[in-house]
């Protein structure tokens, strides 16, 4: 397993969910890797950190909906346990859960926004607010593209047009996706899945970069 | 500019070689295939032996080295570049093989041994098999069918296809859809940027599954009595299920999550922006 798949495992390691073997293996990793002990570390603060905030009482304008569908079918409400923040990478987080609850169709989702300052949640759902971490994968994604960018320029004319145009073209679709991403963060920054989407996409792009390298050795 | 049309039509003309050679190994053994331009087949046999067939031009030699379990094939310019060479090679079923190609499609069929194929521009197709296969092309599709091993695949330009295949998957692309029909894997993580996710097959009891998209809409398709612990992510897409889900006040960001039998398989369904469906095999499937 890569380092990145490790990293992405550590939130489960600390909520216990893990098979035995798989911990194992991590506890193994653990010990060569400094990386990932220090991604370790940041996400035990932050669930350290999580653990002293109150439960807030749920919102007015969504509780009596689901009372009064529970009332009509007697059927109960199922809701999501409090959970720390899980996050696979060290990034700015905040956590909102869902509350689900059990009408006379199913299960009905309700879904929750980042939080907004002074948030709260419904019942059963905990709003976690965690300390920004340091955007260590940011700086190392600016070197890597750098890097890979220098590499590119020099050694553009060897590729053929087609090839060329290949690449151009998917990084232009790769920068879309970025920029949708980012401007998404920006108005929810606290977004799990917008922060681990934002990183994914990044590794798409040094992955394209790579291999437009690789592409321009293999015909030097 | 005319002068380039000629030596064009002179290099067209230049008359084609075959190169036709068998030569005895040991089963276990692997090949490798170095080919900047041209086409490279390879397919099994029950015979302990190797064969090579190479069409090429006069302009343009076969290399075949063979060293211990280590088969060697590559084409070599004897004045420039070399020009583009077709290969079909026979190697013993549990063969290895490993091909790097510039611009080079490639077939393998029944080659039950590990494979790996790297080309640039080219697609890449899989029959059968049963090693573990790690296919990677930068502008050309990927198909696998009816593989019994592990897959890993990714592409850059068009979409990759599974069919029939029972082992882990890997699949990455950027701008392509991700198909993957009658997988049987513990283990799927599929993703793209610009394009589609879909999937049907079994989900697995503890298996991990991850289905992530940019622009494109995620659809799987499950059996009825599926036991997973599923998570759907989208900043403005929707989401749609024939299982007993309902989404109420749908709003934008982070992600939902909902327990189907025991919940013992983990599901994760994103799409930035496009249409997450969960489809019902068999009764129940929803009807378009």
């Amino acid at each position: 397993m890569s380092q990145d798949t490790w990293t992405e495992r550590l939130s489960d390691y600390l909520d216990a969910d893990m098979a035995a073997a798989e911990r194992v293996a991590l506890e193994a990793h653990l010990q060569a890797c400094a990386a990932c002990r220090g991604v370790l570390a940041d996400l035990r603060a932050v669930g350290e950190a999580a653990a002293v905030l109150e439960t807030p009482p749920p919102p007015r304008d969504l509780w009596p909906g689901i009372v009064a569908q529970i009332r009509g079918d007697g059927a109960p409400v199922l809701a999501f346990e409090p959970r720390r923040a899980r996050w696979p990478l060290p990034r700015l987080a905040a956590a909102a859960l869902v509350v689900v609850a059990l009408g006379t169709a199913g299960v009905w989702l309700t879904w929750a926004p980042g939080p907004g300052p002074g948030a709260q949640g419904t019942a059963g759902t905990q709003v976690v607010r965690t300390a920004a971490l340091p955007a260590v994968e940011e700086q190392d994604y600016e070197v890597a593209l750098e890097r890979l960018e220098r590499t590119l320029d020099a050694r553009r004319e060897g590729l053929d047009p087609a090839t060329v145009r290949v690449i151009d073209e998917s990084m232009a679709i790769i920068d879309a996706a970025l920029a949708d991403a980012e401007a998404a963060l920006a108005r929810d920054p606290a977004s799990a899945y917008l922060n681990r989407h934002y990183d994914a996409t990044m590794r798409k792009k040094i992955d394209l970069m790579r291999r437009a390298a690789d592409a321009t050795r293999a015909v030097s | 500019m005319v002068s380039a049309f000629v030596l064009g039509v002179a290099l067209l003309a230049a008359p084609q070689q075959q190169t036709d050679t068998t030569f005895a190994v040991s089963p276990g053994g692997r090949l490798d295939v170095e080919l900047m331009v041209g086409q490279v087949s390879v397919e099994s046999w029950e015979r302990n032996a190797v064969r090579v067939r190479a069409t090429h031009p006069s302009t343009t030699g076969v290399d075949i080295r063979h060293s211990g379990d280590v088969v060697r094939v590559d084409a070599e310019g004897r004045r420039g570049p070399p020009a583009a060479v077709t290969f079909v090679i026979t190697v013993p079923r549990t063969f290895g093989v490993n091909i790097e190609g510039l611009s080079a499609p490639v077939e393998v069929r029944n080659v039950d041994g590990n494979l790996a194929v790297e080309t640039t521009n080219g697609p890449i197709t899989v029959f059968g098999g049963r090693g573990r296969l790690e296919l990677e092309t930068t502008n050309g599709a990927i198909t696998v069918r009816g593989a019994r091993g592990s897959v890993r695949a990714g592409t850059v330009n068009q979409g990759i296809t599974l069919e029939d295949v029972e082992g882990d998957v890997q699949a990455q692309a950027v701008n392509g859809h991700i198909s993957m029909q009658n997988v049987r894997a513990r283990s799927v993580d599929a993703e793209t940027v610009n394009g589609s996710v879909s999937f049907r097959g079994a989900i697995q009891e503890n298996g991990r599954y991850r289905f992530s998209t940019h622009n494109g809409g995620v659809t799987l398709h499950v059996p009825a009595d599926v036991s997973a612990t599923v998570t759907v992510s989208t900043e403005n897409g929707t989401f749609d299920s024939d299982f007993p889900v309902q989404v109420q006040g749908r709003r934008r960001g982070d992600r939902a999550t909902f327990t189907l039998g025991t919940g013992s398989a983990r599901v994760e369904m994103e799409s930035f922006g496009g249409r997450i469906e969960l489809r019902r095999i068999g009764g129940g499937e929803h009807q378009q």
